[in-house]
Formats: structure tokens, C-alpha cells, sequence
């Protein structure tokens, strides 16, 4: 670990012995701020203030002149801080930083006040409340300026690895693209083979190529590049670490045929007697109980279903001296250090029995896309003929759009994106298959709004297919088991009922099963639906929120195939800077110990999640390993003695904000801590989304829960708040820190119960909540709720 | 040609904001009995009309529901049609364009506590069957908490 030579200790050293000189800068972001809060007011309040000796606002502050400005302004007025009131500092902070660095400052010596996703975003009705609540988010960040410190970051090397979880299309993209620019990859995916759900589509959008022939040759070589290390039935079973080293073990199921002996010969599947379901043709086709899972499967290797097997051992005898067949094959961890993780864990397809008025499961002729995806093709189980269940040929078919997208009774509301052009796929198959059949498609909207889909619509209506606006109600079965749709027309406004031969359902799509444990496992966070959330849904939409993992296909949200590939190839990209750099830096937000005062009572020891601060057992002190330390606080929070200092976010810093949100109408507000992580971000959301809420809410942001201390929170009682609310990643497993709200809230509990001793309050007055990155309306509901107790408690 | 009403529609709106949810997929239509057994009883021309203002949705049509909540059961957007659809009756009370039947049997229920009542009538057609004569029964009244 090395110093970066970035910071510069002369302007820092003297900044602390100097009285301070800040400057303010606010930014009317257009009409963004400027439309609401009356900066000129804001301006005028801030050069009041101690200690500031320039004051001024500005058009677009992260623009060329603003930053300008502010070099400028450092050098005229000598200003050792400089506060900057715009947008969330999770957006422009590192610009600023930047900026303030380049005009010769330290970098920590700028602090921002989120004047837009915090005040005027919410509050756009309410214009002179969200000037007076500027007036405090500036005061706050202002006074916290006063006491802040130079910092250096941290230099740390970067391992040349990756591990992409995944190996569906966009997984092997991402490997392949990785492993080509010379990175060692670990592609590890929980099924027998690679291939996803590509691999079990007949044809692709909107051009009708073979899926299977373009997917095959890229997973040959996927397991075959000399750089990735393919490993199949393979689950995370722990990553522990930060960017640029990551330590994980991977689970891997045995197969019960030892993958290097087996030549894939198949002679053991002659011999087999027991036949299982196959999970790739969806349960249409049957398998051996020692199978491949399916012909063009990477790697071409046998397994047997334990579950299923009768253990005759007839395989073992067909396999004879290849002596490949191992019933003693355990469970196997394997342990390996990477500096990157690519999550492409995808989707699934939404379970249509979920809508029983459709009848999936329930009627013989409904069938969903993905099962019709099989009937059609020429490998899968019925060698394309177009059959039903009882084995007649079909000619009537309609294909039910929406099932289980823009459906908020299943909680799906979002569109898939992909189903109108793949049923509109399906029907032009099915006239390729049967040039007479009657083929109907209901639907609500058709969304063809990609190269070529406009273009596949026009070419399906000159076939011949029928389109009909209208979302079905219901199906019912009619005669010789022939589902029979019901629907409105919407366009002449009159009931239909349709007889077909074989109702298909075109289902959304849904988070991978795996998405909630390898979200768990990474502490990367998802949206209400159970899709990644991603760093910045426009400018970095491949990275998610943590450092050095990276989000590649349709696990961040429905992709068709092009739009997985494309964001894999992000993903490796984005994978590859860090990477190719060989180093990156690590912010210098880590701790202090006062050694003097420490007794090594080891109540750090027990916070730290990481193993950073242990208590040295000859010299009773604690000692810390500054590489390990992840920055968020709680060991400070925790130590009963006051010896612990976070940098960067001090208790004299986060007190003196406390001072000037509360220096006017203190009864009148509602202070907040919020974690860096999840509610912090989950109020920005409600800024961007513009989910309006009451504006007597200050928010301090501190970068964990577990940063809170019963000290911070008794400071702000003791300082006239009337309601204090810590918020906090969702408990148990959010936790960008791993265990940080585990600690959060066994300690916020704990003086619940005591506040009444200790501040003379009723417990309620300390409120705890966990608020999701994605949860921006949650958020505003919260506040909302807290406004109307504050109320209630001023009436009273 | 089709105007929208302005004036109205925010009327509407303020008192059922759910029906701006509403994207027109005639789910509820095909789900309704009404529709299937009496015809032209859309909930979702009735959606539309509300969103445009038309003050033709209040009309007599608007109380052929047989209330089942299968479109409440099947919207996909959470509009509630029967809810929706129960609230515009109230709107339709208040602008006084309720058939008068439906007000009559209201006014009995207030006043009686029964939906139907034994009358001159009913003892003829029981007279008819060859039933004895019943007395009418008296009316209750509805008492107030405490």
C-alpha cells in the first residue's frame, strides 16, 4: 500500500492550522434548483455565515465556467473549504473533488449540500420552505467545512482476474471478451451446462437465425479459451474483499462422472433403465437418469440425477475401464483471488400458472412461450411438428401477451420488452411450419421499437397474422380440449370468443431464482422487482453501486439477446479499467485510534466485520490494519471511550451539522442520519423520481447505520429535535458493510428503551427504518408519516 | 367528434384518481357479466368517458353492475373498474341523475330498515295462492350509537 501522490499535504497541513476561509458556491442547475429555491436568498444567507468569505451562485456549476470559478475563487480569496450546494454529492462528489484538487486543495476539504434531490426536486410546490431548508443544507454542510480534515487516499493493487457468475450469452460474452484481452477469467454457472436461456430458443429476433447455431461456436470456445476456467454446477458459496481483491470460494455439485475421464461416448445412456424429465426441453421430453442435459451442451459431459437413479451401476459396467463413472463424488469448494466480479446471473420466465385464469397447468393446449420455443424447433421433443398433448396436429393458435408483465397483481408491473417481437417470432415460424394455420395474437400494445422489429411487425401482418387489441379475460376449455380465448376488442369495442387448437402464453420475464442470494452474497443491491440496481441508470449502467462489480444481461432487467451482449461487452469493459490500470484508489475515509486512552476492551474488535482493528493481547491496545478497513464507522459508534475518530465524518462533524439544522425553529424538524448506501441513495431516488414529501426533514449522511452513535443521537435530542430517524440498508443482509445495521439496530433498540431515562423523551421519538436504494417512494412515505407525528406532537 | 370536458374530468379526477391508471386493455370488459348478458355495459368506455369528461358516463347504463368484482379481480392495472365504477354512482346521486327506482327502494330502506315491504300487494298475490293475509310489519328505525 502506497500514498497517493495526488494529495497535496501543503495546502492540507495548512488548511488545519488556518482559520478557516470557505467558499460557497451554489448552483442553480438550471431551473432544476433555480426554478424553486431562490438561490440569490441562499447566497446571501451563506455569506453571512462565520468563517465564509465568498459567496456566489451560479448557472451550472459542474459545467467548464462554474468549475472555473471555483479554481478561480481558491485562489483570489485564498480559500482553504469550499462547500458546494447542488445536486447529491453521489453524483458530482469525485467532479469536485477533482476540481477543488486541481486548483491545489485537498480534496476532502470540499463538501457538498444536496440541494436538489434533497430539497427542491421534493418540495416543488412549495417554494419558500425549500429555501429555508436550502438555507439549512448549506449552514450544515458549512459547518461541518470548519472541522474537516485532508485526507490521502489509499493506492491499492489490482488483481488480474475476474469471476463472472453466469453463463448464459451474456456471461460468455463478458468471459470471452475478458479472457481476449489477455484477464485470467472464473465463469461459473449453477446448471450442467452454459447456454441459458439462449440456448433453448429456437430462432432470434427480428433477423431468424438459428439460436443454437450462433450461441454453440461461442460456448466451444468459451470451453476452450486458455484463459477462463469453466466451471459448471458451481454456485458462490462466499466473496469476502473490496475492487481489485475480491477472495471467493465457489460450491461445485459433483456430477458423478469424473469430467476429464468421460469421452462422451454415451454408451452408459444405452444401458440406463431409469428415465427423469428433461429441464431443458421443459419437462416434454424424457432423459436418462445418466444424461447429458442436452446435444450441443458445453461442456459435453455426462452426470447422473442421484435423486432419480436406482444405483444398478449398469453405467459403471458400459463405462468399464474409461472407469469415468464415480459414485463417491463429493461437494467441492475451490478458493480463488480476482480483482473483478461480472454478475450476469439473467432471468427466468415468469411462471404462468401464477395467472390461473389462463389455465397453464390446468388446460392440456395452454403452453408458454419458452415450452412453444421447444414444440418448434427441429431438435426439441416433438422434432418441430407443431403437436398438442394428445398428439394431433395443431392449426388454430393464439398467442396471449402481457402474462405477467405491465401486471401489477403479480407485483410485475414493468413491460418485458421482449415478448411482442418474440410471439410475433413464433407466429411467423408457425406459417413457416404450417402455411395455412390461423395464427392470433391479442395484445395490449405491440412494442417493436428496436433495428428491424418496426419492420418484422409489417412483414407478420403481410402473413397473414391476425392481430387483436384487446387483453384477454379469461380461457376456457370448449370442446375436444380446445382453449377458447376471451377478450374485448377494443377497437370495435365488442366481445370476442376465439377457438384455437393451442393457446400460448408469452410470459414476462423474472430475476434469475439465484439474483436474492448472489445480491446477498456481494451486498449489491436490487429494485422491489428483484433486478440489480445499478450505479447510475443513465451514465454507468453496467456498474452496480459497489466498487469492482460489475452487472452484465437481463439480471439488471429484461434484455433481448443484442442487449445482453451489448451490456456483457460494457460490463467487460468497465471490468477491464480497473484491471488494466493494475491499481485503484480507495477513499481515505478510515479511522483514528487515540492509543493512549485505549483499554482493549475489544468492543472494535467485535464491530468490524472486516478484521481491521484487533486487539493486540500483550499490549492491550487495539491495532488496525488500515488495507482491511472498509470505511464504515462502527467501530467508532461502538468503542464505549470515545478513542476511535472516523475521518471525514468526526463526531465534532457530524455535531456541528446537527448545530445548524437545528439552529432555527429546532421543534419544527425531523433529523435524519442516512447510510451513504442504501437510504441515502433511496432519498436521492425520491429526488429523481420527484416523489414529493414534507419539507421539515435535515438528513445527515454518514456512511453506515453502525456509524450512529447513542452519543450523535442524545446530541440531537439534547439539541431541541423532536423526532431523531435512523435509517439504514434493510436488515439482514443489504448491508454494504456487511453487519453495520445488524449493530445499528441492536444498539438504536437499546436506547429506544432508555431514551426515556436518558433524554426524558418517549421511546417513539426515536425511529429506526430500513430504506432500499430502490426504494424512493418508500422513502417519501416514511417522511410523510414522521411529519404528521411532528405535528401532532407540536399540537399537543 | 370527441371533446374532452375539462371542467368535469378534474372534477372526476380529484374524487377517483385511480382512473388515470387505466391503459384500455379491456381486461374488465371481457370479464363482466353485465356486458355478457345485457350488452353494451363497457366499464372501460365508462373509464374513457370519465377520463374525458363525458358527463354521458353518469347515465342510467352506469347501474346495470351486477357488482361480481371480476374486473376488480382481473385489472392489471389496479384501477379497480368496480370500485371505480361504484364511485361514479355516487357522483351520479349527487348530480341527481339516478334512476328513480334505485332512489325509491333507497328511500324505503331508510325509512324501514327493509328492502321489501308487505303491502296491499303482496297479500293479494298471497290470496291469489291461496296463502293467509299477513300483517305488514312495522317499520324499523335505525338507532344511533349510544
Amino acid at each position: 500500500m502506497t500514498k497517493s501522490k495526488k494529495s497535496t499535504k501543503k495546502t492540507g497541513i495548512k488548511a488545519e492550522k488556518e482559520e478557516p476561509r470557505i467558499g460557497v458556491f451554489i448552483c442553480h442547475c438550471g431551473k432544476n434548483i433555480g426554478g424553486v429555491i431562490d438561490c440569490e436568498e441562499v447566497t446571501n444567507y451563506a455569506s453571512k455565515l462565520p468563517n465564509v468569505v465568498y459567496a456566489s451562485h451560479n448557472f451550472y456549476t459542474c459545467a467548464d465556467p462554474g468549475q472555473n470559478e471555483i479554481k478561480k475563487s481558491i485562489k483570489e480569496h485564498n480559500l482553504n473549504r469550499v462547500v458546494i450546494a447542488a445536486c447529491s454529492p453521489k453524483m458530482h462528489e469525485p467532479t469536485f473533488r477533482n476540481c477543488v484538487s486541481e486548483a491545489g486543495l485537498n480534496p476532502y476539504l470540499m463538501e457538498m449540500a444536496n440541494i436538489r434531490e434533497h430539497d427542491s426536486w421534493v418540495h416543488i410546490r412549495e417554494k419558500e420552505d425549500a429555501t429555508e431548508k436550502a438555507k439549512d443544507l448549506v449552514g450544515m454542510a458549512v459547518a461541518k467545512s470548519r472541522y474537516l480534515k485532508p485526507l490521502e487516499d489509499f493506492v491499492v493493487p489490482v488483481k488480474k482476474a475476474t469471476l463472472v457468475i453466469g453463463g448464459g450469452v451474456a456471461g460468455c460474452q463478458a468471459a470471452l471478451d475478458l479472457a481476449d484481452m489477455g484477464y485470467k477469467v472464473y465463469l461459473i454457472e449453477r446448471e450442467p451446462s452454459i447456454g441459458g436461456r439462449m440456448a433453448q430458443l429456437d430462432k432470434t429476433f427480428p433477423t431468424m437465425d438459428c439460436s443454437i447455431c450462433i450461441l454453440g461456436p461461442k460456448l466451444v470456445e468459451v470451453g476452450r479459451h486458455k484463459n477462463i476456467t469453466l466451471m459448471t454446477n458451481t454456485t458462490v458459496e462466499k466473496v469476502d474483499g473490496y475492487i481489485g481483491n475480491f477472495k471467493v470460494i465457489v460450491k461445485t455439485k459433483p456430477k458423478y462422472v469424473i469430467e476429464e475421464k468421460c469421452t462422451g461416448c454415451g454408451e452408459c445412456v444405452d444401458v440406463c433403465p431409469v428415465y427423469v424429465p428433461s429441464k431443458f426441453e421443459r419437462n416434454l421430453k424424457s432423459l436418462k437418469a445418466i444424461h447429458a442435459p442436452f446435444p450441443q451442451a458445453v461442456p459435453l459431459r455426462y452426470e447422473i440425477d442421484t435423486d432419480n437413479c436406482i444405483k444398478c451401476y449398469k453405467c459403471a459396467e458400459a463405462c468399464g475401464d474409461r472407469r469415468a463413472i464415480d459414485f463417491t463424488q463429493k461437494e467441492k469448494l475451490t478458493k480463488f483471488e480476482i480483482g473483478t466480479i461480472i454478475v450476469a446471473t439473467g432471468c427466468n420466465s415468469f411462471d404462468a400458472a401464477k395467472k390461473q385464469e389462463y389455465g397453464y397447468g390446468i388446460y392440456d393446449n395452454v403452453v408458454e412461450s419458452i415450452e412453444f420455443e421447444r414444440i418448434v424447433c427441429a431438435g426439441g421433443p416433438t422434432g418441430g411438428e407443431l403437436l398438442r398433448r394428445d398428439g394431433k396436429h395443431a392449426k388454430r393458435f393464439a398467442f396471449i401477451q402481457c402474462v405477467g408483465s405491465r401486471d401489477v397483481t403479480c407485483g410485475n408491473e414493468y413491460c418485458s420488452g421482449v415478448c411482442c417481437l418474440n410471439s410475433i417470432k413464433l407466429a411467423m415460424l408457425i406459417k413457416e411450419h404450417v402455411p395455412d394455420a390461423i395464427v392470433y395474437i391479442f395484445y395490449i400494445d405491440i412494442r417493436a421499437f428496436s433495428k428491424g422489429f418496426e419492420e418484422l411487425y409489417t412483414r407478420a401482418r403481410e402473413e397473414g397474422i391476425i392481430f387483436i387489441k384487446g387483453r384477454p379475460s379469461h380461457i376456457k376449455e370448449g370442446r375436444d380440449k380446445n382453449p377458447i380465448v376471451i377478450t374485448e376488442n377494443v377497437l370495435t369495442g365488442e366481445l370476442m370468443e376465439v377457438e384455437t387448437d393451442m393457446a400460448i402464453l408469452a410470459v414476462g420475464m423474472t430475476p434469475s431464482e439465484t439474483a436474492k442470494d448472489v445480491a446477498e452474497k456481494l451486498h449489491i443491491p436490487r429494485n422491489t422487482n428483484g433486478f440489480y440496481l445499478e450505479a447510475h441508470p443513465k451514465l454507468r449502467p453496467v456498474d452496480s453501486p459497489a466498487d469492482g462489480i460489475y452487472l452484465a444481461g437481463s439480471g439488471e432487467f429484461p434484455k433481448d439477446i443484442k442487449d445482453s451482449v451489448t451490456s456483457a461487452s460494457a460490463a467487460a469493459s468497465r471490468a477491464a479499467i480497473p484491471m488494466n490500470k493494475g491499481k485503484v484508489n480507495i477513499e481515505g475515509i478510515t479511522i483514528r485510534i487515540d492509543i493512549e486512552k485505549c483499554t482493549g476492551c475489544g468492543s472494535c474488535e467485535r464491530a468490524c466485520p472486516y478484521g481491521a482493528i484487533r486487539v493486540n493481547k500483550n499490549t492491550k491496545k487495539a491495532e488496525y490494519t488500515v488495507a482491511k478497513c472498509h470505511g464504515c464507522g462502527t467501530c467508532v459508534a461502538e468503542c464505549p471511550f470515545g478513542v476511535l475518530t472516523q475521518n471525514h465524518f468526526t463526531d465534532e462533524q457530524i455535531m456541528a451539522q446537527i448545530d445548524a439544522a437545528l439552529s432555527s425553529n429546532p421543534k419544527e424538524k425531523v433529523l435524519c442520519f442516512a447510510c451513504n448506501w442504501c437510504s441515502y441513495a433511496g432519498a436521492d431516488l425520491a429526488g429523481v423520481s420527484r416523489f414529493q414529501y414534507p419539507p421539515p426533514i435535515r438528513i445527515i449522511r454518514v456512511m453506515c447505520s453502525g456509524r450512529v452513535s447513542e452519543k450523535l443521537v442524545l446530541y440531537a435530542f439534547k439539541k431541541g429535535a423532536q423526532i431523531v430517524w435512523v435509517t439504514g440498508c434493510h436488515i439482514p443482509s443489504d448491508c454494504h458493510y456487511i453487519s453495520g445495521n445488524v449493530l445499528a439496530k441492536k444498539r438504536i433498540e437499546r436506547l429506544q428503551k432508555e431514551l426515556p431515562k436518558k433524554a426524558n423523551l418517549p421511546s417513539e421519538r426515536l425511529k429506526l427504518n430500513w430504506i432500499s436504494a430502490a426504494e424512493g417512494n418508500i422513502f417519501a412515505n416514511y417522511v410523510k408519516e414522521l411529519v404528521n407525528e411532528l405535528n401532532a406532537i407540536n399540537k399537543k | 367528434m370527441t371533446r374532452i370536458n375539462f371542467e368535469f374530468r378534474k372534477k372526476v379526477l380529484e374524487e377517483i384518481p385511480e382512473l388515470k391508471k387505466c391503459f384500455q386493455c379491456g381486461t374488465c370488459v371481457s370479464s363482466c357479466y353485465a356486458e355478457k348478458y345485457i350488452g353494451s355495459y363497457s366499464p372501460r368506455k365508462k373509464i374513457l368517458g370519465a377520463l374525458y369528461g363525458d358527463k354521458e358516463v353518469l347515465s342510467k347504463e352506469l347501474w346495470k353492475c351486477a357488482t361480481c368484482n371480476a374486473c376488480d379481480e382481473r385489472c392489471p392495472q389496479g384501477v379497480n373498474p368496480y370500485e371505480v365504477l361504484t364511485k361514479l354512482k355516487n357522483i351520479a346521486v349527487r348530480e341527481n341523475i339516478c334512476p328513480e327506482s334505485f332512489r325509491e327502494k333507497s328511500d324505503i330502506i331508510i325509512e324501514t330498515g327493509y328492502a321489501f315491504l308487505i303491502d296491499e300487494k303482496v297479500n293479494n298475490n298471497r290470496k291469489a295462492l291461496g296463502l293467509k293475509e299477513i300483517k305488514p310489519k312495522e317499520s324499523l328505525r335505525f338507532v344511533k350509537n349510544g
